[in-house]
């Protein structure tokens, strides 16, 4: 699997980031000044622009050593968005991405702590414990953080877990009936080239949940809403084919970083 | 109809914000120096320039998504000016690049143009 790599910071990019969504539509203007509109969907695409300031020679090497591998422009590697949530439709838990327990049910449209209705509630109606859980294909050695908003009438306890073939890391939250914003961060040993990112909730318990986040850094950022895609693109590219490195000592390096995908966007 | 999303504060821009009323005219110049003038629009065409600095995570998302779902330029949204109240019912994105840059945790900033549509 080539990979875009992790800094040894635990993220994928550096303030400032930049990221650019691209469609494209071909436009009729009448003499009126009215249009006659079509979405070219095909040739939509998502551009980042990471300047790299500061890198280690483990960092740049990382990343010398993929860009010679794809020969720039050339093949394409998967990448991890820096600026996304890797979980796709975190708004409704009983989309066919999620691979939920036979126990548990769910209803969408609660009251979130946004002021919106984008929070799940879930009942674990079953005898043992229940999971509900989304796999990405990213790289299952990556840190990440799996952050929530839960809470629950009833208290009790709720587990959230990064899990690979190779190992589970596991975080145990003791709710309340007041929303709080829980985390798991980590890194699981291995070579696996997917991680599920899971919740699992005991015998009987209800709970309700907003902002479920899977990002490939080490704390939580602000919840993003997510729908059909997430975050993890597996057939991106850089989209320059020179690799121009500012080394400013001896284990400090500059480089500005351009990448594209066209698929899942 | 879809509307433009608002900022966690209620509003869906920020200062500075730039609005142009555009009208089209056909000006035809004759010999002797008259002209004759028409109007192309029976109505002005608005564009309003909305940078917006200081959101976070969760707001630049919600943008993203709602340009994503308007697919660009070619989608119809509802848009309140924010200086008027007045809701316009047939605006779109003005292009079909959206570019938003993070600054630092919770400090991102994105600009869009919004217009008006014709019929």
């Amino acid at each position: 699997m080539l990979v875009f790599p992790q800094l040894e910071s635990g993220a994928i990019a550096q303030f400032p980031a930049h990221k650019t969504r691209v469609r494209r539509t071909v436009r009729n203007v009448m003499a009126d000044g009215s249009s006659v509109v079509f979405a070219d969907e095909g040739a939509a695409e998502v551009r980042w622009t990471l300047p790299l300031r500061a890198l280690s020679t483990d960092e740049m090497t990382a990343i010398g050593s993929l860009f010679a591998q794809t020969e720039g422009r050339l093949r394409t590697f998967t990448f991890v968005d820096p600026l996304a949530n890797l979980l796709a439709w975190n708004g409704d838990l009983s989309k066919p991405v999620w691979q939920n327990g036979p126990a548990l049910q769910m209803a969408v449209g609660v009251a979130d702590p946004s002021g919106g209705t984008l929070a799940v509630r879930v009942a674990n109606t079953g005898q043992a414990a229940q999971r509900l859980s989304q796999t990405v294909s990213a790289p299952g050695w990556f840190t990440y953080c799996l952050s929530a908003y839960i809470r629950s009438a009833g208290g009790g306890r709720v587990r959230l877990l990064r899990s690979t073939a190779s190992g589970t890391q596991s975080t145990v939250v003791q709710v309340s009936q007041d929303w709080k914003r829980s985390s798991s961060t980590g890194a699981l040993t291995g070579n696996d080239e997917t991680i599920a990112f899971a919740l699992e909730l005991e015998p009987g318990a209800t709970v309700e949940i907003f902002g479920l986040q899977a990002e490939a850094q080490t704390a939580a950022s602000a919840p993003m809403a997510t729908t059909v895609t997430g975050g993890v693109y597996a057939h991106a590219r850089f989209d320059h084919d020179d690799l121009s490195v500012v080394a400013q000592s001896t284990e400090s390096s500059d480089a500005m970083i351009r990448i594209v995908s066209t698929d899942g966007v | 109809m879809a509307n433009f999303p608002v900022l966690r504060t209620g509003a869906v821009a920020q200062y500075p914000l730039d609005t142009t009323v555009r009208y089209a005219t056909d000006a035809v110049r004759f010999v002797d120096g008259k002209e004759q003038r028409s109007r192309v629009f029976s109505q002005p065409l608005r564009r309003w320039t909305i940078a917006l600095d200081l959101l976070d995570e969760t707001e630049l998302a919600a943008v993203e998504s709602f340009f994503i779902a308007q697919a660009g330029s070619s989608g119809v949204f509802s848009f309140t000016d924010p200086g008027t109240g007045t809701a316009y019912a047939n605006c779109s994105f003005e292009n079909d690049e959206l570019q938003w840059d993070l600054l630092g945790p919770g400090n991102g900033r994105v600009r869009v143009v919004v217009r008006e549509n014709r019929g």
